[in-house]
């Protein structure tokens, strides 16, 4: 059984007592033969930062997509933001393959979520400024860079604020600046009040970003 | 948000990105009056006949093609974009609507490019009152869209999923084609389309209510 | 199991007893000998239709109450359900070419229906086929298993939508419009057949029970853990 507990409250060793934002309890996950998730229990709290790694096939997106309640599990207990009415629209999950529709720009990919949550047009560009996708914004998806695609994810993670972000190897393939764009939205995310779930095969990334490890 | 709202955001996009696609005007339209143009050279039918089946050539052209329309590439999503999708609607059942409406707007143009094509080269007699055939076909485009974009759902992700969509979703869209036709003929011998109508109806009721209800549902891969 | 046997004597019994009446039950005024292929065809279309009842009412069940064997049961009723589809059209061919002159009319709506709804639940299965993971499987089955059932009504009321060659109802609210032993050989081969399609759909959901608990076995035993019982109808 694997079981992390991670308040991931304040420096200073104060105990609070806090509703979790995501507790996963024995949780068990199986496709057919394959057992995916076996016996894994979590905590995490809000300002928290936890690192997920693991071989490839160890089911860091499929716990990813657990804890975004896509995935349903064959056994155990997934509580996820139990205080909003509304807990999927508080997340934010931004895999390791971009999101986007090809046909439509940089600027209508985030502006097509944006009406979706009635979000002004105004904060997709100062996003699209934020996140220096300005000068491409109009370039189609399919005939944009992997680092522009990837940028315009995060881009649309950050439009959309979430309590819970969840980032399946958020860094590969991007540059300096852009590394900046998803430390800033790890950042701003706890700021706020939530958590994050940073996934990513490299120890050093997870050791700069992250207050616990999980290992699959 | 409302379920209708973002029903009309998801609408609107598809139909933008249809239109940058051009798979309908450019592929599926010219596929669709090939097929008009190769059933007389297979059978070889006297020019009476073929003025007499033309228009139930048309609608089995539209219910066969249709299923390209409602089907389309443009309209298909990636696990990562349905995922986004799961997490940023309020209500799943806005996905199935908009890309209902989608396609039922794609539907309907098909059909107003096809029907003068139709009737161009198969000259069919046509009803006195013809026009009543408009809503025939709006309807049909309706209960064409909604069961090819719940068919949709169904297959997708799964193996063999382009060969399987069309099987099903032509099957499936059987009363709608007999909808149509019974209102070609009670036309033609100049009686009352309501029950037809009311058949249509019905189907478009029914699959609203399946493809709404199911939403949820069908959303785990 | 001494239920299923008793069941499968009971309608081996029942078929024999009706294959007997509609040997022996008069020949008919306009049709002659030809009528006795009547019993066969009738009575695999209603079973038919009644298989894909409860693979409605199996996929409605499964969509409430989420237990496996909903699921089997409304995919061993559709599996059923096309074979005595594809029954029923073949009995219809052959009793039409002597009766009609031809094997096949394409005016005729019935026929021509109950065909679509035969691969609309072809599509049923092909859709089960494509699908691995059991849970997403059952819940896109159920959807397509209410859906296609509207096919059933389709056929059944066609006869009255269209100009068709096809025989009326022959039981209807004010009476059945039948000899009384035609009428006795009817019913007594759609009772057979009915027996028919029971000890087909236990057999067939036992066997997919057994399919499945050997699959979980032999995965239980690559991954070394113990071995699950056997979960017995």
């Amino acid at each position: 059984m694997l079981a992390v507990g991670c308040d991931g409250g304040h420096a200073g060793g104060i105990l609070r007592l806090v509703q979790p934002l995501v507790q996963l309890d024995n949780v068990t996950l199986a496709f057919g033969a394959n057992q995916v998730l076996d016996d894994v229990t979590l905590s995490l709290s809000d300002g928290g930062c936890v690192g997920v790694q693991g071989p490839n096939g160890s089911g860091k997106t499929t716990l990813l997509r657990v804890m975004a309640t896509l995935q349903p599990v064959t056994a155990g207990l997934v509580t996820v933001l139990p205080l909003e009415e509304n807990p999927r629209q508080e997340i934010g999950l931004v895999g390791h393959r971009a999101a986007l529709n090809d046909l439509l720009t940089l600027r209508e990919n985030l502006e097509f979520i944006a009406a979706l949550r009635a979000i002004p047009s105004r904060d997709v560009e100062r996003t699209l400024a934020a996140t220096g996708l300005s000068p491409v914004a109009s370039r189609r998806a399919d005939r944009a860079s992997q680092g522009m695609r990837r940028r315009t994810d995060l881009a649309r993670a950050s439009l959309m604020n979430p309590k819970l972000l969840l980032l399946d190897e958020p860094y590969n393939g991007l540059d300096d600046a852009a590394i900046g764009i998803v430390d800033r939205l790890i950042t701003n995310t706890r700021d706020r009040g939530g958590a994050v779930v940073v996934v990513s095969h490299d120890p050093a990334v997870l050791a700069r970003v992250t207050q616990r490890v999980i290992s699959l | 948000m409302s379920l209708w709202k973002q029903a009309w955001i998801i609408a609107k996009t598809d139909l933008r990105v249809e239109g940058r696609s051009g798979e309908i005007l450019w592929i599926v339209l010219p596929y669709g009056a090939l097929a008009l143009f190769l059933i007389p050279i297979a059978t070889a039918l006297p020019l009476k006949t073929l003025s007499d089946i033309g228009i139930g050539m048309y609608w089995v052209v539209v219910l066969l093609f249709g299923m390209f329309v409602t089907l389309r590439q443009s309209s298909q999503s990636s696990p990562q974009e349905r995922d986004l999708m799961r997490l940023t609607l309020s209500d799943p059942a806005a996905l199935f609507l908009g890309k209902s409406v989608a396609s039922a707007t794609l539907l309907g143009s098909f059909q107003l490019v096809m029907g003068p094509i139709a009737v161009a080269f198969f000259n069919p007699a046509l009803p006195a009152q013809w026009w009543l055939l408009i809503p025939v076909s709006a309807l049909l485009a309706l209960a064409m869209a909604m069961t090819g974009t719940l068919v949709g759902f169904l297959v997708a992700g799964t193996r063999s999923s382009n060969a399987l969509a069309p099987l099903l979703a032509a099957g499936l869209a059987f009363p709608s084609l007999v909808g149509a036709s019974i209102a070609t003929t009670k036309l033609s011998d100049s009686q009352s389309i309501v029950t037809p109508i009311a058949l249509l109806l019905l189907v478009v009721a029914i699959t609203a209510a399946i493809g709404m209800a199911s939403s949820t549902l069908l959303e785990d891969q | 199991m001494k239920t299923q046997r008793t069941l499968t004597w009971l309608t081996a019994v029942a078929l024999a007893y009706g294959l007997f009446l509609a040997i022996t039950s008069p020949a008919d005024v306009v049709q002659g000998q030809f009528v006795r292929i009547f019993y066969v065809h009738v009575s695999t279309a209603w079973v038919a239709f009644a298989a894909f009842g409860v693979t409605l009412i199996g996929s409605l069940a499964w969509l409430g109450f989420k237990r496996p064997i909903l699921d089997r049961t409304a995919a061993a009723s559709a599996e059923i359900g096309v074979f005595f589809t594809g029954l029923a059209i073949m009995t219809g061919m052959i009793w039409g070419k002597p009766v009609w002159g031809t094997a096949w009319n394409w005016g005729d709506a019935r026929l021509v229906s109950t065909a679509v709804m035969f691969f609309v639940y072809v599509g049923y299965l092909a859709l089960r086929r494509a699908i691995s993971n059991p849970i997403v499987r059952a819940n896109r089955s159920a959807v397509l298993g209410s859906m296609a059932f509207l096919m059933v009504p389709a056929v059944y009321f066609s006869v009255n939508l269209w100009r068709t060659l096809h025989q009326g109802p022959t039981i209807r609210s004010d009476g059945a419009s039948m000899d009384p032993a035609m009428l006795s050989a009817f019913l007594t081969n759609l009772a057979a057949f009915s027996l028919l399609f029971v000890v087909f759909l236990i057999t067939r959901t036992r066997l997919e029970l057994l399919a499945e608990s050997v699959a979980s076995a032999e995965a239980s035993e690559r991954h070394g853990l113990a071995e699950p019982d056997l979960e017995m109808l």
